[in-house]
C-alpha cells in the first residue's frame, strides 16, 4: 500500500494554499509534484509527514491512517506525528545537516535515539554513505562538502531509519545543474530498492529524469495526475503550457 | 597583607563565579520565558527583564540587602538577617540574568529553523532536539556576549563591597586608610583584576575555538 489522500484541504489566515486534494500514489513509485511556486506543492509534501497538519481531509501513508475531519486532540496527534515520521523520511532544499556533528554523527543521531545500539548504526551509516558515493567522508563536518555532497548525505541521513517513503522537498533548488545529476542518480537507484519516494520541484528537466509519475498543481488544486508519459503527452493545456517555458 | 590580599581575591572569585551559574540558571529560563507560546508568561519575563535593566546595579544590590531583610521582617515580625555575601550573590545573579537573557534569547533565534525542523522529521522529540540539535548551535553565537558579560559581572562584584562582604576593592580600601598608602593598594586591587580578566579571556579563547571546530577554515 502506498499513499492515499482524499479530499485534503488546508489555509493559512485567509489564503487557503490547498483545496480539496486528492490523489493514490502506489507503493515504489517515484512521484514528481510539479507547479510555479504559490502552488501549494511544498505545503502538501510537507503535510505527507505532518509538518502542517491538514485543516480537513483523510491521509493513509505507511501503513497509518489519519482523518482530520474530526476535532483531534493535538497531543495525540503529535504522538502518531513521532511515529509516523520514522516510516517518512524528509530530504530538505537546503540540506539542514546538523553542522556542529560529523557527517557519520548526522548519521547516527536518529536511530540511536531509537534505540538501535551505536555499533549496529555506525555499520549501516557507513554503507550508506558508500551507497551514495561518500564513503570517504565519514568523519568530515557538513560544511567542508559541497552542495551536492551535503544533499547526498542528507538522503542518507533519511535512510537510517529505513523509511517506507521518502519525502524531498526541492532537493536541487540549490544546487548547480552539474551537480543536480548526483541527486538523480541516488534517486533513480532508490526507486529500483522498492521505496516510495515523492519529489517535489520546479524543475522540468529534472523532473522527467527521475518521475514514474507525474502530479501537476495549479492555485491549490491537481490539474493534471498520471504517469510519466504525461511528460511527452500532456492531457491539460495548463500542463503543456508549464512543459513549455 | 598578602593573605589578605589572596582572601579577598577568593571573595571577589567566589561571589563572581557562583553569581555566573546561579545568572546562567536564570538567564536561560528568561530567554525560554520570553520565547515561550503562552502570552501572559511572555509579557511577565519582558517586564521583568525590563525593570531590572532598568535600574542601577547597585540599587538592586541594595534593594536586595536591605529591602528583603525589611521585607521579611514586616512579613514574620521577625528579624531575619541575609549574609551579605548570599545578598550580593543574589543580587548580581538577577543583574547577570538579565542582560544574559538577551544574549541567549538572540543566540536561540540565530539557529535556522530548519535545523529543527529535521530533528522532528526523523522522530526526534522536541526535547532532545533543543539539547543536541539547537543548544549546541545556540552556544556558539551566545559564548562573545556572554563572555563579555562574565567580565562586566566580574567587576560588578565590587558594588557588594558597599553591603560589607571583603572582596578585593573593600580590602584594598581598608588597607589604604589604615597606611595612608592608597595607590599601592588600589593599583595592587587593579592589578588582581586585570590578571582575572586576562586569564578569562584565555579560557574564553580556547572555548571559542571548541565550539567553531566544524567551521571550515581555510589555511593560508
Amino acid at each position: 500500500m502506498g499513499i492515499i489522500v482524499e479530499g485534503l484541504s488546508k489555509a493559512f489566515g485567509s489564503t487557503k494554499v490547498l483545496k480539496n486534494i486528492s490523489f493514490t500514489i502506489p507503493r515504489g513509485e517515484t512521484t514528481v509534484l510539479l507547479g510555479a511556486s504559490g502552488a501549494g506543492k511544498s505545503t502538501l509534501l510537507r503535510m505527507l509527514n505532518l509538518l502542517e497538519t491538514p485543516d480537513k481531509g483523510t491521509m493513509s501513508i505507511a501503513d497509518m491512517a489519519f482523518n482530520f475531519n474530526d476535532s483531534h486532540n493535538s497531543r495525540q496527534l503529535n504522538k502518531q506525528a513521532c511515529a509516523l515520521r520514522r516510516k517518512v523520511g524528509m530530504v530538505f532544499q537546503q540540506y539542514n545537516l546538523w553542522p556542529h556533528m560529523t557527517v557519520l554523527g548526522n548519521l547516527i543521531e536518529a536511530p540511536v535515539v531509537q534505540g538501535m545500539p551505536k555499533e549496529q548504526a555506525t555499520t549501516k551509516a557507513r554503507e550508506l554513505l558508500e551507497r551514495v558515493g561518500l564513503s570517504e567522508k565519514a568523519d568530515a563536518w557538513p560544511s567542508s562538502l559541497s552542495g551536492g555532497q551535503q544533499q547526498r548525505v542528507a538522503i542518507a541521513r533519511s535512510l537510517m531509519l529505513s523509511p517506507d517513503v521518502l519525502l524531498f522537498d526541492e532537493p536541487t533548488a540549490a544546487l548547480d545543474p552539474a551537480i543536480t545529476n548526483q541527486v538523480v542518480e541516488v534517486i533513480r537507484e532508490l526507486s529500483h530498492s522498492g521505496i516510495t519516494q515523492v519529489v517535489v520541484t520546479h524543475e522540468v528537466e529534472f523532473a522527467r529524469k527521475i518521475a514514474s509519475k507525474v502530479i501537476y498543481l495549479e492555485d491549490g488544486h491537481i490539474v493534471e495526475d498520471g504517469s510519466s508519459d504525461h511528460f511527452a503527452h500532456p492531457r491539460t493545456e495548463a500542463f503543456r503550457r508549464y512543459l513549455e517555458h | 597583607m598578602l593573605d589578605l590580599f589572596l582572601n579577598a581575591t577568593l571573595m571577589t572569585l567566589g561571589l563572581a563565579l557562583s553569581s555566573l551559574v546561579l545568572g546562567m540558571i536564570l538567564a536561560g529560563l528568561l530567554a525560554l520565558g520570553e520565547l515561550s507560546r503562552f502570552r501572559l508568561l511572555r509579557y511577565l519575563t519582558i517586564s521583568w527583564v525590563t525593570l531590572v535593566r532598568g535600574l542601577p546595579e547597585i540599587l538592586v544590590v541594595f534593594f536586595i540587602y536591605f529591602g528583603v531583610t525589611h521585607l521579611l521582617f514586616l512579613l514574620t515580625d521577625e528579624f531575619i538577617e541575609i549574609s551579605p555575601f548570599t545578598a550580593g550573590t543574589v543580587a548580581l545573579s538577577l543583574i547577570f540574568s538579565a542582560y544574559a537573557s538577551q544574549t541567549l534569547r538572540g543566540a536561540f533565534m540565530a539557529v535556522p529553523r530548519g535545523q529543527s525542523e529535521a530533528a522532528k522529521a526523523l522522530g526526534i522529540s522536541s526535547v532532545r532536539c533543543f539539547y543536541r540539535v539547537v543548544l549546541p548551535q545556540a552556544w556558539r553565537h551566545a559564548l562573545p556576549g556572554l563572555g563579555n558579560q562574565w567580565l562586566v559581572l566580574l567587576k560588578d562584584t565590587a558594588l557588594v563591597a558597599l553591603i560589607g562582604v571583603t572582596d578585593l576593592l573593600r580590602q584594598a580600601q581598608l588597607l589604604s586608610s589604615k597606611t595612608y598608602e592608597p595607590f599601592t593598594w588600589y593599583a595592587t586591587a587593579g592589578a588582581i583584576y586585570l590578571v582575572i580578566t586576562l586569564i578569562s579571556q584565555h579560557c574564553l579563547d580556547k572555548m571559542k575555538q571548541k565550539t567553531s571546530q566544524h567551521i571550515r577554515t581555510v589555511d593560508v
